[in-house]
């Protein structure tokens, strides 16, 4: 409260300052003469009064009692026709210094002055007044009305001053500005008003210039006399008591770690409370609070135990607050809502909303009745401002069915509430919460999270889903990315996400999945926002470059995804003036690009239809006539006219465009040629194809990660095509069709035609030879590239180590603590791809550390290079596993990836977590073997055992076609399967019997178990798996390949392609 | 029944345009029109059923970005901006989505766009009945 207060003080001193300044200047221009006297002393009379109203509000009984005795004397000059005389304006100036120090004293010392010094005045004022009414033939003994007062200043005031009092300084603690600009128009229809309506009793119409009589009956009334009844110091005070349970909650949740602190920070609470209490005249509040200050328990337990008691009691007296669920909306003098006090109505219902949201995270969600009480508490305080969409969102509370779903309703709820606080007028109040900073702030600390559920949507999207679950998600994402740039007032950057969400809005409209150009922006602008959030957070300045180009190509995407010419280009070939920049669609930049081919001559044309119908039918009948045709038009403000401008092309020049128009409008009235553009034929065409040139580099710059996923697949493939042609020039195509021919009885052929056809296979078979000598530099070039890219992919570990650590300083802060990290191993390089699994992992596992209890006080990450894998190690000084879920979700998230996730609990005490991820993107673990000169790899899930065989164990079925089999135990009969059909020819021994080192890896597949002879086991490795694309895709019983840690390359073996056929 | 539409337009032609457009949908009718944002304002009070507000963007007193901001409050009409300058992606479509504009259709020509029905009546359709389909869920 004490903030409050001073604030309020503070205002005081402020507004009396105005005030005494106002009634100065009021009467030094009334000494002067002048020809407005009226409005003269009208002011003057507002000025002291609300410095009288003020006053009494802080209960500044001396201070008040000058003033209203001021206030008295102008009156008379004001309603009753007393002349203003030199005397009574010498008086009132003496007043008015008088008022002035007293405000001095009083602002300095927070209490009301000592009577003794003014006593003089009392005397000069009381005498005007009496020599003022003798005027006037009525006979009023002031001073005892005026001692009466002294003695009991609260209980002589009436009613209906005070309300208007109160709202004065209601108004003032809202919004200093406006004050006086309201008061002033209030006050003149008060003025105004009183004159008609000075006999209506209703104390809401009663106003400051009721009669004597009116103002003394009514002070008999129920006279509010506590803070406590001033709506708006209710207000403030409930939302003290929503900060106050927050802070308590928080206290509870840290007291085991540090109770000490803890008793501290609570007990430091509970005092303020009680202060702000005690000037509300709330004493049920300040016995709760002061008997918690003096019994606080020793004891962890006894300590948490009471602070919970304290916010339930905290509770029981909210609800119990008479004024709780009375009709607390301000409403204005015509008896609507007084708009103004929405954001001050609003604040404790945020603490409630939030106070609801915490049972989610305490393990006590809340019930459907809960749920439908908060909506009931917002309804009633709300509803009757009438914004329907707030109103709405809120009731979505009711429909809240978990954690995320209560999250979601809250972020639409706070979305409508800043929608309504940009129409209000700007508060300077600061305790004010406003929704957006709320909102915003809220998504700022969110907004890494949210980028990676952004990219699991475009994940989507990429793997075929379009459906409305995944345009919903991404709105809602790109929704909240946008109010986190606000936060950090990057609003290029909001307003990019909302150009986003028009674009997947448009694109959804059509029912097809978004283009894969559309859907690289989107990619690129992840990756920016990313970047912007982490400069931000170690406070750099962000590339604002990198935001401002990807703006300018959300506005070209649809151009660029149709096959059309960008608008940029064409407002560039035909020098358009800047009130055509980009409102040209794509239909009309086709239609200027085809009217440029055909070697039209572009106008732009002025025009006034809105006040000339015929004409504009004429006209527009005419720009579709053929003889001319319409590109684009924009509006033009011409004074408080509307006009046109269209630009449209035709084989018509100057002259005759002028000759058109006449017959139109042969007045001219409303058509005039504001402008004949340059022939498209001097346009620079070397600038333009800079242009174009420069536009798709952009495009391609964001593409760059996509290119390098796409190096990696041509790589990929083409070392699969390598091993095909390796393989048909390993092969003796003569020998194999001597073979084929003595096969079907054709041994005796002729030997001119076998010489001939060994000569045709022999030629094929040289030709062949020299393509894989070509295909061999490919390899080699293919092979640098694929490096290149991956070293272009990577990141040193810094990009992701540095940002840990201000997230956790950050983030501990926010939970009261001050908690570090350090960080070893910034230079390892991580491929960009993992470091978004690494990033999101981290985050999550970071933060439920933090939020254990207790929480550990220092962390250090560390990242290191371990063969073909990266290791992250974050460790802590607290001995205990962390959140099941959080472990399980981690574990699945690296797994996913082709990583691990595992915890140890140190001896010495701490924890260790480490994070494994793949050099690269891996997803299979598996046995590299090699066959031959091929390496192929065999997932290791499929593997059941690795068996070196006796000879004497091979066995051939003759029952099927000669099936090679292996017999492993008495009942166990698998059948071989090889790899390469020319391994058995390659190996065979001169009399065909095969010569193998009998080596069988034994792998199951969904129908059977097989047996796969191989020549040499290399190791388990983790291995990046490339799938094989267009015709490499039906390669038997492959389905990939696979870049090997020494980087070969390995055939991945696809076991459930796999049969003993 | 057919929802009502009001048509916010400064140019006389396109609110003829649009109207014209309505008229061949037979699930919509124009219930009312403005020319401007505080005119359609002051109308929103006196037709609280509509149920649709076609609005443009660049029009005087008050611009369609001003009444949406206005608007979108105290309405449960949908709002539609229907703006030659809200080209897909562009800063006005932006914003426009910012202050919560329901939908946002580019007119195919200009703000005096007479071929509207010819190009955008499709997808202005669409746009218009997935809301009311809204609003109906």
């Amino acid at each position: 409260m004490s903030g409050e207060m001073d604030e309020i003080w503070e205002l005081y001193a402020d507004d009396g300052a105005q005030s005494l300044d106002a009634a100065e200047e009021a009467l030094l221009t009334l000494q002067g003469g002048t020809d407005d006297p009226e409005s003269q002393i009208a002011a003057l009379f507002r000025a002291v009064h609300t410095f009288k109203g003020n006053s009494r509000v802080l209960g500044l009984a001396t201070v008040e009692h000058r003033a209203h005795l001021t206030e008295d004397l102008i009156g008379l000059v004001r309603d009753d026709g007393v002349p203003l005389d030199e005397q009574i304006i010498e008086v009132l100036i003496y007043a008015g210094d008088v008022l002035r120090t007293m405000l001095e004293e009083t602002a300095d010392s927070r209490a009301d002055v000592d009577p003794a010094p003014s006593e003089e005045l009392i005397e000069q004022l009381q005498s005007e007044i009496q020599r003022a009414k003798a005027s006037l033939g009525q006979e009023v003994d002031v001073s005892e009305t005026s001692s009466d007062e002294v003695d009991a200043p609260i209980e002589a005031t009436e009613e209906a001053e005070a309300e208007t009092v109160d709202e004065t300084v209601a108004e003032a603690i809202e919004d200093e500005t406006s004050l006086a600009e309201d008061e002033v128009a209030a006050e003149q229809v008060d003025s105004e008003e009183s004159l008609e309506t000075a006999d209506e009793p209703a104390a809401d119409q009663a106003s400051d210039e009721a009669p004597v009589e009116t103002k003394a009956k009514s002070a008999s009334l129920d006279a509010p006399r506590r803070l406590a009844d001033d709506p708006t110091y209710r207000d403030i005070f409930n939302g003290m008591v929503g900060d106050t349970t927050k802070a308590l909650t928080k206290i509870i949740d840290a007291f085991a770690s540090d109770p000490d602190e803890s008793r501290d920070k609570a007990l430091a609470q509970a005092k303020n409370l009680s202060y702000a209490a005690t000037q509300m005249g709330l004493d049920e509040w300040q016995v709760e609070l002061d008997a918690f200050v003096a019994d606080f328990p020793e004891g962890i337990d006894a300590g948490v135990e009471a602070i919970a008691a304290l916010i339930l009691k905290m509770d029981e007296l909210a609800g119990n607050d008479p004024n709780a669920n009375s009709d607390t909306t301000r409403r204005d003098e015509d008896g609507g809502v007084d708009e103004s006090n929405f954001l001050t109505d609003l604040q404790s219902l945020l603490g409630r909303v939030s106070e609801v949201g915490m049972g989610y995270r305490t393990g006590n969600p809340p019930s459907a009745e809960d749920l439908q009480g908060l909506v009931d508490e917002i309804c009633d305080k709300l509803e009757d401002y009438g914004y329907v969409r707030v109103i709405a969102a809120a009731k979505n509370f009711a429909n809240a069915t978990d954690a995320k779903a209560y999250r979601w309703n809250t972020v639409r709820f706070f979305e409508e509430l800043a929608a309504v606080e940009v129409v209000l007028p700007e508060t300077k109040d600061k305790d004010i919460l406003r929704p957006s900073v709320a909102l915003h702030s809220w998504a700022a600390d969110q907004i890494m999270e949210n980028l990676a559920e952004l990219t699991e949507v475009l994940g989507e999207f990429r793997s075929g889903a379009s459906g409305d679950e995944q345009y919903s998600k991404l709105e809602r994402l790109l929704r909240l990315v946008h109010h986190a740039a606000k936060h950090v007032e990057i609003d290029t950057a909001s307003q990019l996400a909302m150009a986003l969400l028009d674009l997947f809005s448009r694109v959804q409209l059509t029912g097809h999945a978004p283009d894969p150009i559309l859907l690289h922006m989107a990619r690129g602008f992840i990756d920016t926002i990313e970047l912007v959030f982490d400069a931000v957070e170690q406070g750099e300045a962000p590339n604002m470059e990198a935001i401002d180009r990807l703006f300018e190509e959300a506005s070209n995407v649809f151009f660029v995804g149709s096959g059309v010419i960008t608008a940029s280009s064409i407002e560039k070939r035909l020098g358009l003036p800047k009130s055509f920049h980009r409102v040209l669609s794509p239909e009309s930049v086709q239609a200027a690009a085809n009217a440029m081919d055909d070697g039209k001559i572009f106008h732009i044309l002025r025009t006034d239809l809105n006040d000339h119908d015929t004409i504009a039918e004429a006209f527009l009948a005419w720009v579709s006539s053929g003889q001319a045709e319409m590109i684009t038009n924009v509006t033009v403000f011409e004074g408080d006219r509307t006009l046109f401008d269209f630009l449209i092309a035709t084989d018509l020049d100057e002259a005759g465009v002028t000759e058109a128009i006449h017959d139109l409008d042969p007045r001219g009235e409303a058509i005039r040629i504001e402008m004949t553009l340059e022939k498209t034929t001097h346009h620079d065409e070397e600038d333009e194809e800079k242009g174009e040139s420069a536009e798709y580099n952009r495009m391609n710059t964001q593409m760059g990660l996509e290119l390098l996923e796409t190096i990696g697949e041509v790589s990929a493939s083409q070392s699969m095509i390598h091993h095909m042609l390796e393989q048909l020039v390993e092969r003796d195509m003569a020998a194999e069709l001597d073979a084929a021919l003595r096969e079907q009885g054709m041994g005796e052929i002729a030997l001119s035609i076998r010489a001939i056809t060994r000569k045709v296979v022999e030629d094929f078979h040289q030709d062949l030879r020299e393509a894989a000598e070509l295909e061999y530099q490919l390899t080699e070039q293919m092979s640098v590239l694929q490096e290149e890219s991956v070293a272009m992919r990577a990141r040193p570990a810094d990009v992701l180590l540095k940002p840990m650590a201000a997230f956790v300083e950050s983030q501990s802060r926010m939970r009261g603590a001050e908690v570090r990290m350090s960080v070893t191993g910034g230079d390892v390089m991580i491929d960009q791809a993992m470091l978004e699994v690494l990033r999101g992992g981290l985050r999550s596992l970071l933060t439920a550390r933090l939020d254990a209890e207790p929480a550990p006080s220092q962390f250090h990450i560390s990242a290191r290079r371990e063969e073909d894998l990266i290791v992250i190690v974050l460790e802590d000084d607290c001995d205990y596993d962390c959140e099941a879920s959080v472990k399980q979700s981690l574990s699945e998230t690296l797994s996913n990836e082709g990583g691990n996730f595992r915890t140890v609990t140190l001896p010495a005490g701490g924890s260790r977590f480490y994070l494994e991820i793949p050099l690269s993107m891996v997803v299979l673990d598996g046995m590299v073997v090699r066959v031959g000169d091929i390496h192929y790899v065999v997932p290791v899930d499929a593997i059941m055992r690795i068996h070196q065989a006796e000879e004497s164990q091979k066995i051939s079925v003759s029952a099927d076609s000669g099936q090679k089999m292996i017999r492993i135990t008495e009942d166990e009969i698998i059948p071989i399967h090889r790899l390469r059909k020319s391994h058995q020819n390659r190996n065979a021994a001169p009399g065909g019997e095969e010569v193998e080192n009998n080596l069988y890896v034994i792998v199951r597949n969904s129908d059977s178990a097989l047996a796969i002879p191989v020549d040499e086991l290399l190791g388990q490795q983790l291995v990046l798996l490339r799938p094989l694309k267009g015709m490499l895709s039906g390669m038997r019983d492959m389905t990939g390949v696979a870049l090997l840690a020494g980087g070969e390359v390995g055939m991945v073996v696809a076991i459930n392609k796999l049969n003993a056929a | 029944m057919a929802h009502k539409v009001m048509i916010v337009d400064d140019a006389a032609m396109m609110r003829l345009y649009i109207s014209s457009f309505i008229g061949s949908l037979p699930d919509f009718k124009v219930g009312a029109q403005a020319s401007n944002g505080q005119e359609a304002l002051d109308k929103l009070a006196d037709n609280p059923d509509i149920d649709l507000i076609l609005l443009d963007i660049e029009m005087p007193v008050m611009d369609g970005l001003e009444f949406l901001r206005h608007a979108k409050l105290k309405t449960r009409a949908k709002i539609c901006m229907l703006s030659s300058v809200a080209v897909a992606g562009s800063p006005h479509a932006a914003k426009a989505r910012e202050l919560g504009a329901d939908g946002v259709v580019s007119k195919p020509s200009g703000t005096v766009s007479h071929d509207l029905e010819e190009k955008s009546g499709e997808e202005l359709a669409n746009v218009m009945r997935s809301l009311m389909q809204a609003v109906a869920a």
